[in-house]
């Protein structure tokens, strides 16, 4: 399982807080903060780390004496880590309602019973139910240290307490292998389990000296409140590069657990090794682990920082080695090779583990960020089905084998990442603030309704849109001009959602809007006009408008209000309302998609092609109309290709040529670039534009 | 005047068939194959909850209805949402595909036991449940009971609910709405996917009223044909309501109810009711031109699932390395083959020969459907009709074996040039319909007929023992295989394609249309006949029974798993289809249904290319690996690969973008 580690560059700084005086450093470390709340945690959460590490590295022995193979006793750990998400969810609710410093402390008083029953245990089903139990520890942990160490900390304090707490993980695990393994050997595994009560008792009592801290002291100007649990899932689900990690993490995570049970028996079977040599081994290997734990907090945040995606790929070239590793691992005669590999691959894991974490926090929205990490959880748990074929090999076929089949699974989870990386960069920066920012600026006009950054779309492989960043301000009248196949439409499809875009990113009102339906812009405001084919031939005049105002259709009154106003705009479809669309003229026709549109009351509205085979004088009808929803304070983005028309209505042009920008700025500047018009248009169409209401077709 | 009552019961019932699937052909746009088969289910879950978990009516009707209701969203949900921007045909074939594993749900369900606890596979009207209980009333020359009644209030009733639901109800206009435009739709916030559930939701619901009203009227029985009588019954009305009125649709659906009860006590023959819709399908679609493509032409002209087996490049198929191989394996695959017979004990090498046969049918779909882009989904009665009225030739009238192949061929060609003829102008989805009517009429009439079947059995030569009856069977295929790829290579075959792909440009270039889809048909129907007869023979049964037009939408099933429009596709589908059966009879007499159902619609959603895309996927892998070229890069680059390659239609279109 992923482990939480500490911030950046904390191994510079656990160097410095190793001798003398610790609490004083702590304090310092914490920015003047007291130091003993999370010296309780820490606490806390290693007795627990303690507790299950040292069932996995006696595993050989905790299963020889009940009789049954790897196969079982990995079940029971999958089955232990299955029934977490079960318990936390309804701890967490409670966490959120009663007092936490009770709940952490009847927590860590239910496992240590539970370890202490563990040593106990006479038959395997009560050995299931103890380990069930003992399952909680982590339960509490999880949510409730989260939960505390939020309201005893600063935000500015609160990662290096983080990262403190979790290294409670590595350390307890280290000795736990160390201790547990030469105490089982010493006196048998049951007494490991029995001398692990002194510290849980040590630790409890620790915790009964510390109060409970008042409830959200920090947090009285921060992130927005959670959206329901669905909305949250729909929200993440659409970040991919988050969604690719979340995929690869079912794999190697499943992987990972698999190869943490199966190489204790792996080592006890083949190779011999009794516990305590065994608990040397891992915990030297944790020892490592440990030191790759810094090393790579402060590595992968470095690059993290340069550019996400570089750091993202970094992590799985280092993960991606680790395959090779559990081969070798799986194939090598002596046992040097194989403990050295095995190191290797807890260094690994323990190295891309902090920085995985990371990036998962930095491309999800601050609010639902903790709801991110939870589901994650929830994913590697999902993946622990791999784990499970493992454990069937190695029960019925070799230790060997199931250690190499867990290898490809792991291999194709790194794939995952990769392909995530890929996303990375436009997923971090969707979320960055300055472009909320820019949304909400207070000066009225500058505000930014719409802003596309880096918009790529593909058609079955074939890339028409390179990169377009646009910048729709409110109240405004865009035209996208350009020839045909310059991908003027399909920029309007890719900020309504008809096409999904391969690269880039789209911002309406400072909300990162790429991924969402067109259902779902429609609800946000977008409304777009599409060029030619509107109305629905088969339908009355009438029922198409009442299409028009599907999604208003329950509120009657305002229903009949923008109806009227609608149809005194347009008092020709006024005349024909229970004719069919279809016997309509073309010019009727667009008038009636337009009137559809505007019953929504689009923010933006997004037309494209009005003036297509139509006569001039119902153009400028049409044009008329589209001015009126543009007084009214709908923003206005036109797509043309009669530079006339568009240049007539527009302040401002963006020029496309083989999907890219060419040229963007007022619409008098434009005119003013011949060569740009001449390359496309027909010489001397510019220079009439903006005197006649609608001239001939350019 | 009681014998039009009677007509307007069984018409309500065919009137909600039919409203039933103009409405999912208006979200859609496809003739919905499943659609008998949702009725038929709600049936069987009536029979089970009724007679065997004995709940009261109502509570079962319920009961049923929402499950078919579910059952039904559950379809478009899993099914034909994923194909949403998939060609109609597409569609069509997955309903068929939907069909079958709704027979296998329906077979599964418990069904009610006699005393003796044999399964109760057949019942008369009787025997069904209704809610009530009244006197017979005696009108005329019928007895009305309170099934007759709960149709006369029941249909009318939904039937105007339905009516108002769409011309009212914003999610009836936005039904409506969605159909003609879905873009514009899905632009205006109408959500068009869930308006689609709702459609199947409906239809489900309409088909299952009809069912149960029918059920205490015509009887029942718990076999697979049933959903098709069904479905005719509400095609025939919604073919003449062009699958777009609601209204017309419900009209015709009650005129035909009564005009088949008139013919019914005038000609005291029950056998004609598909005759008549059969005929009424004909005369509706006859007169009819292709219509204008109002909605967009695009969705229904492109219609290729993708493009079949892509020839190698020249560099490989002309590699020492390759051609030894390639040679080898023909050498070797012709020795295994031959040596079949030898190899396998009796019983198998009878089942490989029967593949060998209905692989042949299947190639003749594949000249129809693959080359001239027209379905026939009643490939298996043509077949049918060359075996039975083999049956009379050799059995009744003493002819010899082989001359009497050759007339039987002749026979399976003059009818599908008569059943292709009214299809002639359409595209490719009306065909269907026109062939499933006639899967349906040969089954419960022609082939019942005296002056057309034997007496149901069919001779064949002493000399023809199993081996050599295997010999004929590879013979047979073989020959057809042949003559289909250098039919296809000919100008006859390259029209063919021509005129699918692009009619109005291959009219312009000169080619005749109907000529070249009336030889497509001309061929197809010939090809399948002849095997039907040479099938019969194997068997030595020649009747309906054997003949099921069930078995016609299996064969269709088989050539899309196997690569629609590919001959090697064709006869591996055919493996794929018997073959299963064969070896899996064992773990459930259903297997069969399920997997043709199953893998049909997984190849249409995940592998659009069937097995032959597959096995050319391991042909290049192997390619490159013996002579080192990339065979993708090479035809990627060279779009003018050699024209000669056996199966590769020109310009194929890639459809699921």
């Amino acid at each position: 399982m992923t482990k939480k580690t500490g911030s950046p560059g904390a191994g510079r700084r656990l160097r410095a807080l190793a001798p003398r005086a610790l609490a004083g450093r702590l304090r310092a470390y914490l920015d003047g903060e007291s130091s003993f709340p999370i010296l309780v945690l820490f606490a806390l959460n290693a007795v627990d780390e303690f507790d299950s590490r040292t069932f996995d590295v006696l595993g050989p022995e905790i299963a020889k004496s009940f009789g049954v193979g790897v196969g079982v006793f990995g079940s029971i750990t999958v089955l232990v880590l299955l029934l977490v998400p079960f318990v936390a969810v309804p701890v967490s609710w409670i966490a959120d309602r009663w007092k936490r410093m009770p709940l952490a402390i009847a927590g860590a008083a239910a496992w240590g019973a539970f370890s202490l029953a563990t040593g106990l245990a006479p038959i395997l089903g009560l050995l299931i139910l103890f380990r069930v139990g003992s399952g909680f520890g982590k339960v509490v942990n999880q949510p409730v240290h989260g939960a505390l160490i939020s309201e005893f900390y600063s935000p500015r304090a609160r990662a290096k307490a983080f990262g403190i707490h979790s290294l409670a993980n590595t350390a307890g695990a280290a000795v736990a292998a160390v201790l547990g393994g030469l105490i089982a050997q010493a006196f048998g595994w049951r007494a490991a389990f029995f001398a692990l009560t002194v510290p849980t008792v040590a630790a409890i009592a620790l915790a009964a000296r510390l109060r409970e801290p008042p409830r959200g002291r920090f947090e009285l100007l921060e992130t927005p409140a959670a959206p329901p649990l669905g909305q949250t899932i729909r929200r993440l689900w659409a970040i991919r590069s988050l969604r690719y990690q979340w995929i690869g993490l079912a794999y190697t995570a499943g992987s990972t657990l698999g190869i943490g049970v199966l190489v204790p028996f792996f080592l006890e079977q083949d190779f011999g090794v009794r516990p305590g040599l065994r608990g040397i081994l891992l915990g030297t290997g944790t020892a490592l682990s440990a030191v790759a734990v810094l090393v790579g907090t402060t590595v992968a945040q470095r690059k993290i920082n340069e550019r996400p995606s570089a750091g993202l790929r970094l992590l799985c070239w280092s993960g991606g080695a680790a395959g090779p590793a559990l081969l070798v691992m799986a194939v090598a005669p002596p046992l040097a090779i194989v403990v050295v590999m095995l190191w290797t691959v807890m260094c690994i894991f323990a190295f891309v583990t902090p920085g995985l974490m990371s990036i998962t926090a930095i491309v999800s929205p601050p609010e639902i960020r903790s709801s991110a990490f939870a589901l994650a959880g929830l994913v590697a748990l999902a993946g622990s089905g791999f784990s499970l074929i493992g454990f069937a090999i190695g029960n019925n076929v070799s230790m060997r084998l199931a250690i190499g089949v867990m290898a490809p699974i792991f291999m194709r989870g790194v794939l995952y990442f990769f392909k995530a990386a890929t996303y990375l960069d436009d997923d971090v920066e969707r979320l960055d603030p300055a472009h909320a920012l820019k949304a909400r600026s207070t000066a009225g006009e500058e505000s930014v309704l719409l802003e596309t950054k880096g918009l790529t779309v593909s058609y079955s492989g074939v890339r028409v849109l390179f990169g377009i960043d646009l910048e729709i301000r409110r109240g405004e009248v865009v035209a996208l001009l350009g020839t045909n196949g310059a991908g003027k439409s399909t920029a309007l499809n890719a900020i309504s959602g008809i096409v999904e875009p391969d690269g880039g990113n789209v911002w309406f009102q400072g909300e990162p809007i790429v991924g969402e339906s067109p259902e779902q812009t429609v609800r946000r405001g977008i409304v777009q006009v599409p060029g030619g084919r509107g109305v629905f031939p088969g339908l009355t005049v009438e029922e198409n408008l009442r299409m028009g105002a599907f999604l208003i259709r329950r509120d009657r009154a305002v229903l009949q209000e923008r109806l009227d106003d609608v149809l005194r705009l347009f008092p020709r479809l006024a005349e024909r309302r229970g004719q069919r669309a279809g016997s309509l003229s073309g010019g009727e026709r667009q008038m009636l998609t337009l009137a559809q549109s505007f019953l929504l009351r689009p923010t933006l509205l997004l037309i494209d092609e009005l003036s297509i085979g139509l006569a001039p004088a119902l153009v400028s009808e049409l044009l008329e109309a589209v001015r009126a929803m543009n007084a009214r304070g709908t923003t206005i983005v036109i797509v043309e290709q009669s530079v006339n028309i568009a240049l007539n209505l527009a302040s401002r042009a963006y020029f496309l040529e083989k999907g890219e920008v060419r040229f963007s700025g007022p619409t008098a500047e434009l005119l003013r670039r011949r060569d740009l018009l001449r390359s496309v248009f027909l010489e001397g169409a510019g220079a009439r534009a903006g005197r006649a209401a609608a001239p001939p077709r350019a | 005047m009681d014998i039009v009552v009677l007509g307007l019961v069984i018409g309500m019932a065919n009137a909600l068939l039919a409203t039933g699937l103009v409405l999912i052909h208006k979200a859609n746009r496809v003739i919905n194959l499943a659609h008998g088969e949702l009725g038929a289910f709600t049936v069987a879950m009536m029979l089970s909850l009724t007679r065997v978990a004995h709940l009261n009516y109502w509570l079962a009707l319920l009961a049923s209805l929402a499950g078919t209701a579910a059952l039904a969203a559950m379809i478009e949900r899993s099914v034909l949402r994923r194909l949403f921007r998939s060609p109609r045909l597409i569609m069509l074939i997955a309903t068929i595909g939907v069909a079958q594993l709704v027979i296998v749900l329906r077979l599964v369900l418990p069904k009610p036991r006699t005393a003796g606890g044999q399964s109760i596979l057949f019942g008369g009207g009787l025997q069904f449940p209704v809610p009530f209980h009244m006197k017979p009333v005696v009108f005329g020359r019928i007895v009305l009971g309170p099934a007759h009644f709960m149709a006369l209030v029941a249909g009318p009733l939904l039937a105007l609910g339905l009516f108002l639901f769409l011309r009212r109800s914003s999610y009836g206009i936005a039904l409506r709405a969605a159909a003609e435009n879905a873009p514009r739709a899905q632009l205006l916030g109408i959500p068009v996917r869930r308006v689609s559930t709702l459609a199947w939701v409906l239809a489900g619901l309409l088909s299952g009223v009809a069912s149960v009203l029918l059920a205490p009227i015509i009887g029942f029985t718990a076999t697979e044909a049933v959903g098709l009588p069904l479905l005719m019954r509400g095609l025939a009305a919604a073919t003449v309501a062009r699958m777009e009125s609601v209204a017309v649709a419900f009209w015709v659906g009650l005129g035909l109810g009564v005009t088949d009860q008139v013919l019914f006590f005038w000609l005291h023959r029950s056998d004609l009711t598909d005759v008549v819709l059969f005929i009424v399908i004909l005369a509706a679609l006859v007169p009819r031109r292709a219509r204008q493509a109002r909605t967009v032409a695009a969705e229904e002209s492109s219609w290729e699932m993708s493009d079949p087996v892509r020839p190698l490049p020249i560099e490989i198929a002309s590699n020492r390395g390759w051609r030894a191989l390639s040679r080898g394996a023909l050498v070797g695959g012709l020795a295994v083959v031959a040596a079949g017979p030898f190899l396998l004990g009796a019983s198998a090498t009878f089942f490989v020969s029967t593949v060998f046969l209905v692989a042949a049918v299947a190639v003749s779909i594949t000249v129809l459907t693959g080359w001239a882009g027209q379905m026939s989904i009643g490939q298996w009665a043509l077949a049918g009709a060359g075996g039975v009225f083999g049956s009379k030739l050799v059995g009744s009238w003493g002819w010899p074996f082989w001359p009497s192949l050759v007339v039987a061929g002749a026979l399976g060609m003059v009818l599908a040039v008569a059943i292709g003829l009214p299809a002639l102008r359409l595209e490719g989805t009306e065909l269907a319909v026109v062939t499933l009517g006639f899967a349906v009429v040969s089954a419960s009439w022609l082939f019942d007929q005296d002056w057309f079947a034997g007496d149901g059995f069919m001779p064949k030569p002493e000399y023809l023992t199993t081996r050599w009856y295997y010999v004929a069977g590879l013979a047979f295929l073989a020959i057809t295989v042949a003559a289909t790829r250098a039919l296809q290579r000919s100008r006859i075959g390259r029209n063919t394609i021509a005129v699918r792909d692009n009619p109005r440009q291959a009219a312009s270039l000169g080619v005749g249309i109907v000529a070249t889809k009336l030889t497509a048909f001309a061929i197809s129907g010939a090809i399948a006949a002849a095997a039907g007869f040479l099938w019969a023979a194997g068997i030595g049964l020649a009747d309906p029974s054997v003949f099921p037009p069930v078995r016609s939408l299996s064969i269709v099933a088989a050539v899309v798993i196997g690569g629609l429009g590919s001959v090697p596709g064709a006869v591996l589908g055919a493996f794929y289809m018997l073959g299963i059966p064969y070896f899996g009879a064992r773990i459930s007499p259903y297997i069969g249904l399920l997997s043709t159902g199953f893998g049909l619609l997984v190849l249409l959603i995940f592998l659009p290319g069937g097995l032959a895309r597959m096995a050319q996927a391991g042909r290049d892998l192997l390619a490159r690996a013996v002579t080192g070229i990339d065979p993708r890069r090479r035809v990627d680059s060279a779009p003018d690969a050699p024209e000669a390659a056996p199966d590769a239609p020109a310009a194929p279109e890639e459809v699921r973008a």
